[in-house]
């Protein structure tokens, strides 16, 4: 395990600066995805707290329709973010495989890189989530505006999502790393 | 067989060792690790075999000099020639001292001033430190620095030449 450590540290310490760049589009990607599925769960458990409103069976299903619509795209933006990531290291992985890296050892490198890019971006999402929240409040349902606390998640579902987007980038990513040496 | 062992039937892990401590690798485009400075793509092996990153380094240092690579420790493989790229791949596979260094059309990618440098490195370092040499070319040339030459066509071995 000392020796992969090594290898990432070196690896992160010769990409130096670039490191930001290579990381900055996947983990944007992995925060975008984040601050939407939060928002959007958000918004259903908003209207799911609102029995007592006129039409409110009616609201809680179209609700639950938009937000379907809105997470398939959010995981499949994370999905492919993860696949980004992934994709920047085959040439990397590959020659280490050449000079003798174990299976494991590769799966191991892939695993941290991608879970610090998904945690990261999870993270940054989750951020993104609170300052979007007094701009979602703004809209007007049912007659009137969305209260703070109609929108957040809970604590729970919000650990949740942090941990399942880091988990997300690390199984995407993770089967691209049984490369064989070329 | 490699040392009295057979090594077909090797685990995924046992080949990774085999690769890492008894195999050296050369190839045409050098698969070095771009974003490493030389120094770093020659510790690599060692690195992967437990010694720590300055220890690495020290041992690779001394591979330097005697490739006629002195000064280019802390070049990265972008900011190198392709002679001198192709150097640093062949003391990245010496670096462990294997006993056999496998080169895949070495000389490839290189013209034929620096095809011949390449190659003479690669055999007066494989003899300094007692490694088998395999080389796969297509260019006549380059097989004339060998001591035996098999000769295979669509697959099938059609000639052994052994230098006089």
């Amino acid at each position: 395990m000392k020796a992969t450590a090594r290898v990432a540290l070196m690896t992160v310490r010769g990409e130096g600066r670039k490191a930001l760049s290579t990381f900055a589009l996947p983990v944007s990607a992995f925060a975008a995805s984040t601050t939407l599925l939060l928002t959007v769960l958000g918004g259903y458990g908003a209207f799911a707290g609102r029995t007592s409103e006129p039409e409110s069976e009616a609201y809680l299903a179209l609700a639950g329709v938009a937000s379907v619509l809105m997470i398939v795209p959010a995981i499949t933006l994370g999905l492919a973010a993860a696949r980004l990531g992934a994709r920047r290291r085959d040439e990397r992985l590959a020659a280490l495989r050449l000079i003798g890296s174990t299976p494991r050892q590769i799966v191991a490198l892939c695993a941290a890189e991608s879970g610090v890019q998904g945690l990261a971006g999870a993270l940054i999402g989750a951020l993104g989530y609170f300052l979007a929240l007094p701009l979602v409040a703004l809209l007007r349902f049912q007659g009137r505006t969305f209260e703070w606390g109609e929108l957040w998640v809970g604590a729970l579902p919000l650990v949740g999502i942090v941990f399942g987007m880091t988990a997300l980038a690390n199984t995407n990513a993770i089967p691209t790393a049984r490369v064989r040496p070329n | 067989m490699l040392g009295g062992r057979h090594i077909e039937n090797l685990g995924e892990n046992d080949r990774s060792r085999l690769r890492r401590e008894s195999y050296g690798f050369v190839f045409q485009s050098g698969q070095l690790l771009p974003e490493l400075p030389a120094i770093e793509n020659v510790a690599l092996p060692l690195v992967l075999n437990g010694l720590s990153i300055a220890e690495a380094k020290r041992t690779a240092h001394g591979f330097f000099a005697p490739l006629g690579l002195e000064g280019l420790q802390d070049r990265r493989p972008g900011q190198m020639s392709g002679g001198q790229s192709q150097r640093v791949a062949i003391a990245r596979a010496l670096v462990t001292k294997p006993a056999v260094l496998f080169a895949d059309e070495p000389t490839g990618a290189l013209d034929a001033q620096t095809s011949w440098e390449v190659m003479r490195v690669l055999r007066d370092s494989a003899q300094q430190i007692g490694s088998a040499l395999v080389v796969v070319t297509h260019d006549a040339e380059v097989a004339r620095w060998c001591d035996r030459t098999m000769t295979m066509q669509a697959g099938s071995l059609v000639g052994t030449q052994v230098a006089a």
